[in-house]
C-alpha cells in the first residue's frame, strides 16, 4: 500500500481511464431482447433461435439476450400472469433497442404494453393470426413476420398422395380410377389441443378452401382422454387426419393430479390407433413421431425477424417503414419407414427437400 | 476429560460409519437403479451422488471434498462432456462469489467493521435497549456485506464482550436479571448476524450456491436488489416478531453502566479514516450503484462486483495473501462443483426422472402451496435435528429446484423457502459455524442457553407466519 503519490495518480488514471470506456462501450452496445412465448426444448423455439442466431452472428457487437416464458408446458391463468409479469420485467431492465417477440403469447403478455414506445422498436415472429389484436396495426414502433400455415401445399400434397399412393389402405377404400374421381370423397380433419395459437390457426384451417375434398372440421380436444376419441371417431370418417400441436394436452395420473402428456407418447398412441394417415402441419411433428409434415419454416421466422432487427439497428429504418411479411417458406419433413409401412410413396422431390433441410428420418 | 473422551468417540462412530455407508450405499445405488431401468450413465451418476451425500451427511470429510469428488468421478466415467461437468467454474455465480468473497474480505481486513463497531458504542444511550438494538443491527447491516456467517460473528462477538465486560460493574441487579439481560443482547447478537440470512443474495455462501443452481433466466431477474426486495414481507415481519418476542421474552430493559473512555482511546488509536477503509467504502458504493444503474449502465452486476475486486486487487488493498488466505476457496470449489452436478443432472435428464418420480410433491407445490410450505419447513426442521444445513440445503436444492421448473413454480421461491427455513438453529450443535461465536463470548457471556433455544424455535413458527403473510406479495410481483 506505501506507494509513491505518482504511482497512486497512474493506477487512478488507468482505473477510471478502463472504467469511462467499458461504460461507453457498454452503453452504447445495442441491445436484443427475444422473449419467446414457450420454453428452449421446444423444437419450434429452438429452430426459430437457429435462424435468429444465422443473422445475428454477424453482428457480435451487439448483446443479445432470451427469455423465455414457457406457456407451453404451463398454460394456467396464474402463471400466463406471472410469465408476462417477468417478461415485462426482463425489458425493463434490459431497456432493449429491439424487442424481439416470438408467438402470439409474446405479444399479447408483452408486445402490447410497448405499443408506440418511443424508446423500444418492436419486431414480432410466429403471430397465428392478424397482428391488430395486439395494437401493431396502429403503432410506428412494431412490424414483423406472420405465420401461416401452408395450406394450400398440404391441399397439394394430399392431391400428390392420392395420386401416387395406391398401397395406402384408405385409398384402397375407395380407389377408383386416379384423384379426379375420388377427390371429392377424401375427407380430411383436423385435431388440435386447446393452446392459444392452435385457437388462431383453427380459423383459418376452417375458412380455407379444401375442395375438392370434404373438409370434416376441426376438433379441439381439451385433455388426451377427448383427443384419442377424436383420433378413434376419426378412422371411420375422414381418410385424413391433419394436426398441428398436442403439447398441453394433459390427463389424469394414478395419484389422481393432472399431468402433461409428452408430445412423443400422443403421437406414438394416434399413429398406433389411427387408421389413416395422420400428417402434421409442423415441421417438429415429424421429430414427435409424424410419419409426414408440411409446415412453416421456423428458421425464416428468426432469420426474418434478427434481420429487420439488424436493420432497425445498423441502418436506423424505423420499423413503421419496414413492411410486415407473410412467412413464404415451408419445410418438407418425413419419416421414410413409416411412410412406407402406410403404404404412401412421394415423388423424389419430397424426400430431396426434406435430406436437404436435414429433416428426412429413416 | 471424560466430556472430550466420549466426543471423540462418537466421531469414531461417525467416521467408521460414514466410510463403511460410502463403501456400500453407492453399489446399493448403482444395483437398484439398474433394476428400475436407469441406462449406465444414469446409474453411476446415482451411486457417486449418493457417495457423495453419505460424505456431506456423516461429515467425514469437508464438505467441498465430496463435492469435487463428484466432478472427477463425473470426468473419469464420461458422463457428460467435461464442459457441462466444470460448467460451475465457468459460471456467473462462481466469479460472483468470489467478487463478493473479496470486497467482504477487505470490508473486515481494512478495519472499517471495527471501526462502524467503537462508533456504534460511543454513539448508543447506555441502556440494554439500544444495545440489543445496536447488536442486532450490527449483524444485519454487515449481512449482504459479509457474505460468511463466521465473519460476521467475528465483527460482533468483539463488540458484546465489550458491551458485557464494561456495563454491568456497580449495577444493583440480582443474578438472574443480569443472566437474562446478558442472555438477551447474546441473542441479538446471534440473531442478527443470521435472521436475514436468506434475504440478501450475498449474505452466506450457500445463498451463492443456490443462485449457482438457478436457471439462468432466474439468476438475470433475481440479482441482489429483486432478491431483496421479493424476500421484503419475510424480512419485515421476522423484524417485527424478533424484536416482540425479545421485548416479551426477557423484559430485561435497564440501564448500563458503560464506560466509554476506552472506546475514545481506541478509536483515538486508529485515527482518521484509512485509505483501505475508504477504498472498502468506495467499493460498497460502486456496487450498490452498479445495481440500481444497472439498467443504464447495462452491465450485469455480476461484472461490476468483479471489476470492484479486481480494482482491490490492482490498488493492493486486497493484496495476494489475503486474497490466498482470506477468500473460502474451499467454498468456491464446493459452488463450482455443485453447479456442475446440477447442470450434469439436467444434461443426462435425471431431472425428468426426478420431476415423474416425485409428481405428487410437484403438485402439492402447483395446487397447495400453502401446504407444501408447512410440508416443507417441517420436514427441514425434522432434517435438521441431524443433518449439517450445508447437506439439507444441497440436497432440497436439488431435488426440489427440478421439481418447481416442471411445476411451474418459481424456482428463485423454492430456493428461497430451503434456504430460510435451513437457517433454523434452535441447538447450538445445530449451528457449528457459530461455534467460534459461543467460544468468543463464553468467558464474558453467561448466557442461559434454553433462553436462545427458545427464542430459535419461536422464531421458526414465525418464519412458517411470514412465508404465508408473504404469499399476496409475492403473487403481486409475480413470483408465485
Amino acid at each position: 500500500m506505501r506507494r509513491r503519490p505518482v504511482i497512486v495518480a497512474l493506477i487512478i488514471v488507468f482505473l477510471l481511464l478502463s472504467a469511462t470506456l467499458v461504460l461507453y462501450s457498454s452503453i452504447t452496445k445495442p441491445i436484443i431482447l427475444v422473449i419467446h412465448s414457450y420454453d428452449p426444448d421446444y423444437a419450434w423455439c429452438r429452430d426459430i433461435t437457429v435462424g435468429a442466431h444465422r443473422v445475428l452472428k454477424k453482428h457480435p457487437n451487439y448483446s443479445v439476450k432470451w427469455f423465455y416464458m414457457d406457456l407451453k408446458n404451463h398454460n394456467d391463468p396464474a402463471f400466463r400472469r406471472k410469465a408476462g409479469i417477468q417478461a415485462r420485467e426482463a425489458v425493463q431492465r434490459w431497456q432493449p433497442n429491439v424487442l424481439i417477440l416470438i408467438d402470439d403469447d409474446a405479444s399479447e403478455l408483452v408486445g402490447r404494453h410497448y405499443v408506440n414506445n418511443p424508446k423500444i422498436n418492436i419486431v414480432f415472429a410466429g403471430l397465428n393470426g392478424e397482428y391488430s389484436p395486439y395494437g401493431y396495426d396502429k403503432a410506428v414502433n412494431a412490424t414483423g413476420i406472420l405465420e401461416h400455415k401452408q395450406f394450400q401445399a398440404m391441399k397439394e400434397t394430399i392431391e400428390t398422395i392420392e395420386k401416387t399412393s395406391k398401397g395406402h389402405e384408405s385409398i384402397n377404400k375407395s380407389y377408383n380410377n386416379g384423384v379426379a374421381d375420388r377427390a371429392g370423397h377424401v375427407k380430411i380433419m383436423y385435431i388440435a389441443d386447446n393452446s392459444t395459437s392452435l385457437a388462431i390457426d383453427k380459423i383459418y384451417i376452417d375458412q380455407f378452401d379444401w375442395r375438392p375434398f370434404e373438409y370434416l372440421g376441426s376438433y379441439v380436444a381439451r385433455d388426451f382422454e377427448e383427443w384419442k376419441k377424436f383420433v378413434i371417431d376419426g378412422n371411420n370418417r375422414a381418410d385424413y387426419i391433419l394436426l398441428a400441436n398436442y403439447r398441453t394436452l394433459k390427463r389424469t395420473n394414478h395419484a389422481g393430479y393432472d399431468e402433461l402428456v409428452h408430445p412423443n407418447e400422443v403421437v406414438q398412441w394416434t399413429n398406433t390407433n389411427s387408421k389413416v394417415p395422420v400428417i402434421g402441419l409442423n415441421l417438429f411433428n415429424v421429430e414427435d413421431g409424424c410419419m409426414l409434415s408440411i409446415g412453416v419454416s421456423p428458421f425464416e421466422q428468426g432469420e426474418v425477424a434478427a434481420a429487420m432487427a439488424v436493420d432497425i439497428i445498423d441502418k436506423h429504418i424505423s420499423p413503421r417503414d419496414i413492411p410486415i411479411r407473410l412467412n413464404k417458406q415451408f419445410v418438407v419433413a418425413m419419416r421414410h419407414s413409416m411412410l412406407t409401412a402406410k403404404g404412401i410413396a412421394l415423388p423424389e422431390v419430397y424426400e430431396v427437400f426434406a435430406r436437404s433441410t436435414d429433416n428426412y428420418k429413416n | 476429560m471424560e466430556q472430550q473422551a466420549d466426543r471423540k468417540k462418537a466421531i469414531l462412530w461417525r467416521e467408521v460409519l460414514g466410510w463403511l455407508l460410502s463403501n456400500v450405499v453407492p453399489v446399493i445405488t448403482y444395483l437398484y437403479a439398474q433394476k428400475a431401468g436407469f441406462n449406465r450413465e444414469s446409474s453411476i451418476f446415482a451411486a457417486i451422488v449418493s457417495v457423495t451425500l453419505v460424505m456431506w451427511i456423516t461429515e467425514i470429510l469437508p464438505d467441498f471434498v465430496p463435492g469435487l469428488f463428484s466432478t472427477l468421478m463425473f470426468i473419469l466415467f464420461s458422463l457428460a462432456p467435461n464442459e457441462v461437468i466444470l460448467s460451475g467454474f465457468a459460471s456467473e455465480g462462481f466469479f460472483l462469489a468470489v467478487s463478493v468473497l473479496g470486497l467482504g474480505t477487505v470490508i473486515v481486513t481494512s478495519g472499517l467493521s471495527h471501526r462502524y463497531s467503537l462508533m456504534m458504542l460511543k454513539i448508543m444511550p447506555p441502556n440494554t435497549f439500544w444495545y440489543t438494538i445496536s447488536l442486532f443491527f450490527t449483524g444485519l447491516i454487515f449481512t449482504p456485506l459479509v457474505p460468511v456467517i463466521s465473519g460476521r460473528a467475528a465483527i460482533v462477538a468483539p463488540v458484546l464482550n465489550v458491551i458485557v465486560t464494561h456495563s454491568y460493574d456497580g449495577l444493583d441487579l440480582d443474578e438472574q436479571t443480569m443472566a437474562r439481560s446478558k442472555t438477551a443482547l447474546f441473542a441479538s447478537s446471534l440473531i442478527g448476524i443470521t435472521l436475514l440470512s436468506a434475504s440478501f443474495l450475498s449474505s452466506t455462501p450457500l445463498n451463492l450456491i443456490i443462485y449457482g443452481m438457478l436457471p439462468l433466466q432466474e439468476q438475470q431477474s433475481f440479482q441482489f436488489i429483486k432478491w431483496s426486495y421479493a424476500s421484503f414481507v419475510v424480512s419485515a415481519t421476522m423484524l417485527i416478531a424478533f424484536f416482540i418476542i425479545l421485548g416479551l421474552y426477557f423484559r430485561t430493559f435497564h440501564k448500563l453502566n458503560i464506560n466509554k473512555d476506552f472506546i475514545d482511546e481506541e478509536l483515538k488509536h486508529m485515527g482518521r479514516l484509512k485509505i483501505a477503509e475508504w477504498i472498502a467504502v468506495f467499493g460498497i458504493v460502486i456496487l450498490a450503484v452498479g445495481m440500481f444503474a444497472a439498467t443504464i449502465t447495462k452491465i450485469n452486476v455480476t461484472w461490476v462486483a468483479f471489476a470492484i475486486m479486481f480494482s482491490l486487487l490492482l490498488v493492493g488493498v486486497l493484496n495476494s495473501t489475503d486474497f490466498r488466505t482470506k477468500i473460502d476457496w474451499s467454498f468456491l470449489f464446493l459452488l463450482g462443483s455443485m453447479i456442475g452436478l446440477v447442470n450434469t443432472m439436467n444434461y443426462l435428464r435425471i431431472d425428468a426422472i426426478v420431476v415423474n418420480n416425485l409428481g405428487w410433491l410437484a403438485n402439492y407445490m402447483h395446487s397447495d402451496f400453502r401446504l407444501f410450505i408447512i410440508l416443507l419447513s417441517l420436514t427441514i426442521f425434522a432434517i435438521r435435528l441431524i443433518i449439517p444445513m450445508n447437506a439439507v440445503v444441497l440436497i432440497f436444492a436439488a431435488t426440489l429446484l427440478p421439481l418447481a421448473k416442471a411445476s411451474g413454480i418459481s424456482t428463485w421461491l423454492t430456493g428461497f423457502l430451503i434456504l430460510f427455513f435451513a437457517e433454523t438453529a434452535v441447538f447450538p450443535f445445530q449451528a457449528p459455524y457459530l461455534s467460534n461465536f459461543r467460544n468468543y463470548t463464553k468467558s464474558v457471556v453467561n448466557q442461559q442457553e434454553r433462553g436462545v433455544s427458545v427464542m430459535n424455535l419461536l422464531l421458526f413458527f414465525v418464519k412458517i407466519a411470514a412465508v404465508y403473510l408473504s404469499i399476496p406479495f409475492w403473487t403481486k410481483i409475480g413470483v408465485l
